[in-house]
């Protein structure tokens, strides 16, 4: 029986190779998944090591708390004096002031940010003697600056931008952006960049004065005299630093913010893997399909071997090897296809500027192990019920002529269906709505609750595809004459085996509604909240939108022709009752004019002096009121108590994220010297052309700042959700890929039992054009019934999470855009995968086909 | 009219009155199967006329070549030699797409296997023919095509819910849609039971009396010869006998049916 099975796998090639491909990309893509991230991992690692490798501590000023070293709130500095007391010990070969900053964007031709952040900006004292041991920086070409008006770049904008040693550059730092003259180009130890980031290197008494830190240092780095260990210095360092300076190891200091990379890492690989085990997921459906298939079309011959005595078991076990060999067969190729899509991915992460270093290919035993299993298992479960079907032919069925229907779902199937359904939906419920439980916690409701009910669906869709594929055939009988009316009686045929066929694409489909539909919200939602909440005509920002701009913006939009007012909203972060918050800096004197608030009680009128607004949900959980104290920490130690002078109430979602605590901005810069400014409203008397030309006249100082109107600044705030659909999309289109694969090998399966049927057709006068046709109606046709399920199911689940977000004041919106793109998609996927079994089909001689027995 | 007849010129496909029509002729064909090393002759040589609205009964051992015969006359296969044509036409030289559309206008087939599509209603198998020719089909003629081969009842049934004599019926009605010159019918009977196959003779008989189709029918029905106007015998690939009945010796033809 075994041997028999096995035949089966070799015989017919064309499918099994077909069959196996599903599997085959979806553990190819577990494979890449782990191979890509392992080996981005190991080379994150090594640049860690690499990039600290001759610094043994680094003194900094202690902080109250842990932020990142890059990021959104100002750290805290160290007088340059410290430097002289850490040189002074004993133990210290050599010690530097750095300072390295993520917001010192390099400005191209246009007018725009180089890369994507981080944007480094390095002062780096390159005189000292032995500093080239305490940096990660490597001349390539050039020298370090020595002199205000000079800066090293990194050689990957160097290359990228044609710039060469002697070019000039503009910088924008702290303040107005500048001109530097390229003095060198340097790696990043033996990288021309690392991910997206740029790195502009200053001297290092030009850059403390272009960041506004004069006689300060971020920290100090420091090497060990020859024979002292690293521990044994920076306990020497420990004893003599002032209580307020900490000193650890450079990889724990981090200064070059390698940690948020491996992070970057860590949700690039839960990315793939999952969009790989949707892959798998979707080509169990090909997988089942087949199998079911084949065991149908198989039955005589099954029940002729049961009457030859096989037992029940041996017909079970014959389905089950088959479906074991495929998936062996198949994983094992995945495996080394991996490698490859991990090669490919790779290169196309490079392509889009997250270069690392190219160490050698990581094949961790996780590779070898995971992701064939996931393989062969998926692929055994898929045969369970198909072998299952084919113990149940009657033997009988080989003493009778004719082809043999298989049935469809029974009573039992029909139930086990209803029961599937009905758990999925409690997962997915309890998943979604059960307040109290941990994100672990909901995860493992909603993925399992979320796959069972794709599984369900797909077994109920049997019952609706017969009437659903009726009515989305009827454009394929208008316009395909009969060979679409033949096409579309086709698909009403068989409705179990084209429902399985189109749930699989619905799998795909109704996850990219879903994203879809989320980012529609996403859209609806942001939009209309900033539209109710700015006033002012204007907005200046970060071309993202978020990242923090220059506080002197305000002040030079201010002296534009034509201006009303400026209010700028200042944000950075404190600790207040043992949580991270978000404090913001408003000017109370211009803030109402730009910017609408809902009080709750009190107003802007006492936000002066220790003065403070919250937001009515910080308040309630506090059980703050007006005139209670609040105290904050700030990162630096120091301590402020402010007093409740106002309570708003923000709108439910909060796309400005201006967080809970609101101060006045001369309070907000006492406490923040640094000033981070988030963004500046601008009133004008005669919004128009004129005044934005005027407006951005005073912008082109800042080429990092974009002027806004309300609702442009709610498209750029959204900008990271188009790319974050984007990512999804091409992600989900290999699971889209893998459906299609079934749905080829579902029509090649049909035009194979139908050889006779298209024999006679030919015979009384089909032509082999109409054949085609044909065969490509039915196959849009399914594509169809997938991406009418799908779009079902995704707008479904949209509105489960948006109900269980409603607390986040995210409205239901359906993406009609996508939906029509989805569709057109469909209907031209459900072309593609009709190519090869049309072409069959039409070539097949009439003679010979009429002269196949029936099957 | 006579099988003797030869036909001078090709007559056109739309008959020119007066012309003496010769609906079907093979000259001199062979069909070759198999490799060069192992070939096997499945027809020596046959030339063949048939004159417009003869029925022609084609017996012969199995493996005689018969249905080689009527694949290569209804231009389903190509003769290894020789030269067929329907109605005056050469068929040998014409394309695929040529042949695909002289079978769907001026050919019936009836096979043994009924080859109706499972998931069409009878009627809708009938029309399939008309359709495919992209022209309205004319109610009338449907439901007296259907009512002649005595299914107007049951043209709302599937081929699964019909007897084997009744898919017959349904696959001669399909055949006849289109009002073809000629019918092949390749042992039309051979799946079916005495009293199923004597009403399918009866319609085929029918067809060429009321509508003056040509046809040429493979039987082993000794049944079939009552009712022929000409019989062929075949052997081993060529015509070893061919014979033309009396008229007046079926009582199932009048003579006045024979014009259309
Ligand atoms: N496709 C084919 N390939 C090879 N030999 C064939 C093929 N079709 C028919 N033959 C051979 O040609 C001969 C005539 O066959 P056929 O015309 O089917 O005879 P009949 O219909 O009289 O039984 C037989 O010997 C048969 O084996
Ligand atoms: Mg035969």
């Amino acid at each position: 029986m075994i041997r028999l099975a096995l035949r089966n796998v070799t015989g017919r090639r064309a499918r099994t190779v077909l069959t196996a491909l599903s599997i085959v990309l979806g553990v190819a893509m577990v494979s890449a998944a782990f191979t890509l991230s392992d080996t981005l991992r190991h080379a994150a690692d090594s640049l860690t090591t690499a990039s600290y490798r001759g610094t043994d501590a680094v003194v900094d000023a202690r902080t109250s708390f842990h932020i990142g070293r890059t990021g959104t709130a100002s750290q805290p500095t160290v007088p340059a004096a410290l430097l002289a007391r850490v040189r002074s010990v004993g133990q210290v070969a050599t010690a530097i002031g750095d300072l390295t900053n993520d917001q010192t964007r390099i400005i191209d031709r246009h007018g725009n940010a180089i890369g994507h952040g981080p944007y480094f900006g390095v002062g780096y004292d390159a005189g000292a003697p032995g500093a080239a041991k305490l940096t990660p920086f490597r001349l390539r070409a050039g020298r370090f600056a020595a002199s205000d008006g000079e800066v090293v770049i990194d050689a990957g904008t160097a290359s990228g931008r044609h710039l060469a040693v002697g070019s000039r550059v503009q910088i924008e730092g702290r303040g107005p952006v500048r001109s530097f003259t390229v003095s060198g180009i340097a790696t990043f130890n033996s990288v021309d960049s690392i991910g997206s980031a740029t790195f502009a290197v200053f001297d290092l008494a030009a850059a403390q004065r272009l960041f506004g830190e004069s006689g300060r240092y971020d920290s100090i780095v420091v090497k060990a005299r020859p024979g002292v260990s690293p521990t044994a210095l920076r306990a020497a360092l420990d004893a003599v630093i002032p209580a307020w300076t900490q000193v650890q190891s450079a990889a724990a200091q981090d200064r070059f913010d390698l940690a948020g990379l491996k992070q970057f890492i860590a949700i690039i690989e839960i990315a793939l893997l999952a969009f790989g085990g949707i892959a798998v997921f979707v080509g169990a459906f090909t997988i089942f399909n087949t199998l079911a298939i084949t065991v149908a079309q198989r039955s005589r011959e099954l029940a002729i071997l049961r009457t030859l005595g096989a037992s029940r078991g041996q017909v079970l076990g014959s389905v089950l090897v088959e479906a074991l060999a495929l998936g062996v067969g198949a994983s094992a190729v995945g495996v080394l296809a991996g490698l490859g899509l991990a090669k490919g991915l790779s290169s196309l992460m490079a392509s889009l500027g997250l270069s690392l270093p190219r160490a050698g290919t990581v094949f961790a035993l996780h590779t070898a192990i995971v992701a064939p299993l996931v393989g062969v298992l998926v692929t055994t479960v898929s045969g369970i019920a198909p072998a299952l079907r084919a113990t149940r032919v009657d033997p009988v069925l080989a003493l009778r002529e004719g082809s043999y229907v298989p049935a469809g779902p029974g009573h039992r199937g029909r139930r086990l269906a209803n029961a599937l359904t009905a758990v999925a939906l409690a997962m997915l419920t309890a998943g979604l709505f059960v307040s109290g439980i941990t994100i672990g916690a909901r995860f493992a409701l909603i993925v399992p609750g979320c796959l069972l009910l794709f599984v369900a669906l797909a077994m109920l869709s049997a019952r609706v595809a017969g009437p659903l594929a009726s009515v989305l055939g009827r454009p394929a009988e208008r316009i395909g004459g009969v060979a679409g009316a033949l096409a579309r009686r086709n698909a009403m045929r068989n409705p179990s085996r084209t429902a399985t066929t189109a749930a699989a694409l619905m799998i795909g489909v109704a996850l990219v509604v879903l994203v879809s539909a989320f980012a529609a919200e996403l859209r609806q939602s942001t939009t209309g909240v900033l539209k109710q909440q700015i006033t002012a005509p204007y907005v200046a920002a970060a071309d993202d939108g978020y990242s923090p701009i220059d506080p002197t913006v305000g002040g030079a939009l201010a002296t534009a022709s034509g201006v009303r007012s400026t209010s700028t909203i200042g944000q950075d972060q404190a600790r207040a009752y043992g949580n991270t918050v978000t404090v913001n800096g408003v000017d109370p004197k211009t803030i109402a004019a730009a910017y609408r608030y809902q009080w709750k009680a009190g107003s802007l009128a006492g936000l002066s002096g220790d003065g403070a607004l919250v937001d009515s949900g910080f308040a309630s959980s506090h059980h703050l009121g007006l005139g209670s104290h609040l105290r904050l920490t700030l990162i630096d130690g120091r301590a402020a108590t402010l007093i409740i002078r106002g309570i708003e109430v923000p709108p439910k979602w909060q796309p400005l994220s201006l967080g809970p605590i609101t101060l006045a901005t001369t309070t907000f810069n006492r406490a923040f010297p640094l000033a981070r400014a988030r963004l500046t409203f601008v009133e004008v008397g005669h919004p128009g052309p004129a005044a934005r030309a005027a407006l951005e006249a005073r912008l082109i100082r800042y080429p990092g700042v974009k002027l806004f109107t309300a609702s442009t600044f709610a498209a750029s705030q959204l900008a990271w959700v188009g790319q974050l659909v984007a990512m999804v999309d091409v992600l989900l289109a290999l699971a889209v890929i893998v459906s299609l694969l079934g749905i080829v090998n579902t029509l090649a399966l049909a035009v194979f039992e139908r050889t006779r049927e298209l024999g006679m057709l030919r015979a009384i006068g089909m032509t082999r054009r109409q054949v085609r046709r044909m065969i490509r109606h039915e196959s849009v046709i399914t594509a169809l019934l997938g991406a009418a399920l799908g779009i079902a199911v995704g707008l479904f689940l949209a509105g489960l999470v948006t109900a269980a977000l409603s607390g986040q004041g995210l409205r239901f919106a359906v993406p009609f855009g996508p939906i029509v793109v989805f569709v057109v998609v469909a209907v031209i996927a459900g072309m593609i995968a009709a190519i090869a079994p049309a072409r069959r089909a039409s070539r097949l001689d009439p003679l010979t086909a009429l002269a196949t027995s029936e099957r | 009219m006579s099988h003797m007849t030869v036909t001078a010129e090709p007559a056109p496909l739309d008959r020119a009155p007066g012309a003496t029509p010769s609906a079907v002729s093979a000259t001199d064909v062979t069909r070759t199967y198999g490799s060069a090393e192992a070939p096997v002759d499945a027809l020596r040589g046959v030339t063949l006329d048939v004159a417009a609205g003869e029925f022609t009964v084609v017996m012969g051992p199995s493996g005689s070549g018969k249905s080689t015969l009527m694949h290569i006359l209804a231009g389903l296969d190509r003769p290894t030699s020789g030269a067929v044509s329907i109605g005056g036409r050469d068929i040998t030289s014409l394309d695929d797409r040529q042949l695909t559309l002289l079978r769907r206008r001026h050919i019936g087939f009836v096979f043994q296997a009924f080859n109706l599509l499972p998931m069409l209603t009878a009627e809708e198998n009938v029309m399939l023919r008309l359709q495919l020719t992209g022209e309205a089909a004319d109610p009338a003629w449907v439901t007296e095509l259907l009512e002649t081969v005595g299914l107007f009842e049951r043209r709302h049934h599937r081929p699964a819910q019909l007897s084997g004599g009744q898919q017959q019926r349904v696959a001669l009605a399909r055949a006849l849609v289109t009002s073809p010159e000629v019918l092949f019918a390749d042992e039309p009977t051979g799946n079916l039971d005495s009293s199923a196959s004597q009403e399918v003779l009866a319609l085929l008989r029918r067809a060429t009396d009321l509508h003056g189709v040509t046809v040429l029918l493979v039987t082993h029905d000794p049944r079939a010869a009552a009712i022929a106007d000409r019989i062929i015998h075949l052997a081993d690939g060529r015509i070893v006998s061919d014979r033309e009945r009396a008229r007046d010796a079926t009582v199932l033809m009048p003579e006045s049916a024979v014009l259309r």
